[in-house]
């Protein structure tokens, strides 16, 4: 940087310079375009991040001044502006241009079509009212008993999404679900920032990490190093005086400590079991005991809010067959569709049980139960239109199948699938398409392993949360239905007028691996929750999914 | 500007008596405002106070506003009046390089100008992410301007010396300027 501009932005921050250079300054940036060009590019920039690493005012003498009420929840500005400006934009709403990963990914996805598959993204969603780009969210507050800090101006509770921002807890407990999968769990006094959805700044406080396969690479920086998940259970503490110590419960982490007056970082792996401390003074990394860490925390799925009315709901929409999954007969789910087979077996370790509010639904234990339900006969689909809806929770970021059909129990010649944190491509071009938090609506002919064409959800689905989920098709039109909301629609190959469709629910049969795809076998099982599967003989009204994913709880 | 934001037609609603209209304004204008402010005001609590003032009295001059103007420039305009009273109100205080801020900003108007009518809040959210994915070192000099500290506060914490938190500094900003460049080229 040539001297003169970096001594005007010192100047310009009140660092210390004699007069005269001041004025030599001024001279220059009177008489020199260039020169003031850049340097006003400098203090803009400067001034520039810091306004976007802000948190946003709130405008209380504003807000005092126009007679309206100041927000006191997390989005309540948001909420307030929305309806501001959907009541100014009544006359005549207009579009909004989209930015965001579904336009990027739909420009890559003709890169795919040597792949055979073709996916459909999540269309243009109804024009926006509010227009300010989304703060992306990077962790959902699982549980809370947070006692804030007085400089904590946004409270957020149980089920708000956060987006990247400083937490002060002057005690108490905050677990949060990273978009990623990763849970945090945190004991006041703490002070952490939030930076991505693989990235934060303890400042103080103890925090304990679970990250998931696939998460590998969640890190936590603390002010005498950094620490680096490499598939682990961690726990990092950091003390008021800034003292870090860190335990590895699980797997093993990678700690990262500057070296004083060094460009240099000395590292250091930690297994399981061991702890150390981080001595920023001296650049040492030692051995520390495992004592006073938080205990790992096992988050639970939030009960099932579902109206008294939800069944009758189900029943006006005429299902072809019903299963509430709230009680069994023996080791089957009667068919509540009165004279309608087939019932649904209960397999490996599905079991139904109560939630908290005593709810009772199917609960499945991931791939070492090797639980899930098969219904004991097919069901007949219609190219003239079906429709498969039900509620699911997951526990794990797993790639699991939620409903399968196929020509037959045993086989993995699927027609249509419905799946969380499917692995569809993983194109090192266009990064993986799928993954974490999306469900993906597949339907294919003729039923087999390989192509097909898919609906995506964004990537916006928390664990430990139901979710209310419709996949649909009439023809070859298909769509899919996230939470009441239309993810997308798409064209599905040509299938014929009937189609005798094997069921299961909770995973699904998967060929081996390419190059003889043996053996076929029960994968892909669901570590969750399911209830009330509502299977249909034809599309259902927008209408009447908004109507039941409100009878749920969801918000419209 | 946002697609969706009419600011004719929000003008209207406020002036007809929506007073709450007026909020869709400052979300609009409100990010270029206070990176304009930003660059006079290093407390971040002066600066928000600031804005706030000059919303409030962009909303009393509401009916003084000419439809054919930059409504961007016309707040801009209020600022650099409030600015003005501020540099006076605090005269006894200022020092030779406070002063050299006020002389500086006057000079460099028009380029801020420019720049400030470049800003919104898609930048800010851009930018943000940017200074995420910046390297440790360079994140901690870009944190500092957050917290309004001055580079020799981050002489200790950094054990570097006060020209290399400079060089920094400025390596930070060009990294930034690229980021964002790239990122809004890419999302358009």
């Amino acid at each position: 940087m040539q001297n003169d501009l970096q001594d005007a932005l010192i100047a310009w921050q009140d660092g210390d310079l004699p007069r005269e250079r001041t004025e030599e300054l001024l001279t220059r940036l009177r008489e020199d375009a260039v020169f003031r060009s850049a340097f006003a590019e400098e203090i803009w920039m400067l001034s520039q991040a810091r306004v976007a690493q802000a948190a946003n005012p709130r405008w209380l003498d504003l807000c005092e001044e126009l007679e309206i009420a100041p927000k006191s929840e997390s989005d309540g500005q948001e909420r307030l502006e929305r309806g501001v400006m959907a009541e100014v934009n009544k006359a005549a709403p207009q579009p909004v241009r989209q930015m965001d990963w579904r336009r990027v990914a739909l420009g890559t996805m003709a890169l795919s079509a040597a792949l055979a598959l073709f996916i459909t993204l999540k269309p243009e969603p109804p024009p926006r009212q509010d227009a300010r780009p989304a703060q992306p969210a990077v962790a959902v507050v699982l549980e809370s008993t947070a006692q804030w800090g007085a400089q904590q101006k946004q409270r957020p509770v149980k089920g708000d999404a956060l987006s990247p921002s400083r937490l002060h807890l002057g005690g108490g407990h905050l677990t949060l679900m990273f978009m990623s999968g990763v849970l945090l769990q945190m004991e006041g006094p703490a002070d952490i920032e939030l930076l991505t959805v693989d990235h934060v700044i303890c400042h103080q406080g103890k925090t304990r990490a679970q990250v998931p396969k696939g998460a590998e690479g969640f890190r936590i920086e603390t002010p005498h190093g950094t620490v680096t998940d490499l598939g682990t259970q961690m726990g990092v503490n950091v003390a008021e005086d800034g003292k870090t110590r860190m335990a590895v419960f699980e797997g093993s982490a990678e700690a990262t400590l500057q070296q004083p007056g060094q460009d240099a970082v000395r590292t250091l792996v930690v297994k399981a079991t061991q702890a150390i401390e981080m001595l920023s003074n001296t650049g040492e990394i030692l051995t520390s005991d495992s004592e006073n860490f938080l205990p790992a925390l096992t988050p639970q799925i939030e009960p099932l809010q579902l109206a008294a009315d939800y069944a009758q709901a189900v029943h006006s929409a005429k299902p072809r067959h019903y299963w509430r999954l709230d009680h069994q007969l023996d080791n089957s789910i009667p068919n509540e569709v009165s004279g309608s087979p087939p019932t649904l077996l209960l397999v490996g370790g599905a079991k139904l049980t109560a939630d908290a509010a005593g709810h009772v639904s199917g609960q499945f234990g991931g791939a070492s139960s090797k639980s899930g339900l098969t219904a004991v006969e097919p069901w007949l689909m219609q190219r003239s239109g079906s429709a498969v809806e039900l509620w699911f929770a997951s526990t794990s970021s797993d790639q699991v199948t939620l409903a399968g059909f196929s020509s037959a129990l045993d086989n993995a010649k699927h027609v249509c699938l419905l799946e969380y944190s499917s692995v569809l491509l993983n194109n090192s071009r266009i990064g993986r398409v799928t993954g974490p938090r999306r469900v993906r609506y597949l339907m294919r002919w003729p039923g087999d392993s390989k192509s097909g064409v898919n609906l995506l959800s964004a990537p916006d689905i928390t664990l430990y949360q139901w979710h209310h989920l419709v996949a649909q098709q009439k023809e070859r039109q298909m769509e899919l239905y996230l939470d009441g909301r239309l993810i997308g629609r798409g064209m599905a190959d040509e299938m014929p007028q009937e189609f005798a469709a094997a069921m299961t629910f909770g995973y699904a049969i998967i060929d081996g691996p390419a190059p003889t795809r043996l053996p076929t076998a029960p994968s892909r099982h669901l570590s969750g929750r399911i209830a009330e599967i509502a299977i249909y003989d034809h599309m259902l009204t927008v209408e009447q999914i908004r109507e039941h994913a409100k009878l749920g709880g969801k918000k419209l | 500007m946002p697609e969706t934001f009419d600011l004719q037609r929000t003008l209207k609603a406020v002036l007809g008596g929506q007073k709450d209209a007026f909020l869709a304004v400052v979300r609009v204008y409100g990010p270029s405002l206070r990176t304009f402010l930003g660059t006079q005001l290093f407390h971040l609590d002066e600066l928000d106070d600031m804005a706030q003032e000059v919303f409030i009295a962009a909303y009393h001059s509401l009916p003084n506003f000419k439809r054919t103007e930059d409504f961007g420039a016309w707040l801009r305009g209020i600022a650099r009046h409030k600015l003005l009273n501020y540099y006076q109100r605090t005269a006894r205080r200022r020092q030779t390089l406070e002063l050299f801020r006020k002389d500086a900003s006057v000079i460099v108007e028009s380029d801020l100008e420019e720049a400030a009518a470049r800003t919104t809040e898609t930048h800010l959210q851009v930018l943000l992410g940017c200074i995420n994915k910046l390297p440790d070192r360079m994140r901690k000099v870009v944190r500092g301007w957050l917290d309004g500290e001055k580079a020799a506060a981050l002489v200790d914490e950094l054990k570097l010396s006060l020209a290399n938190i400079y060089q920094i500094q400025h390596r930070a900003s060009q990294a930034l300027r690229e980021c964002l460049k790239k990122e809004l080229a890419h999302a358009e």
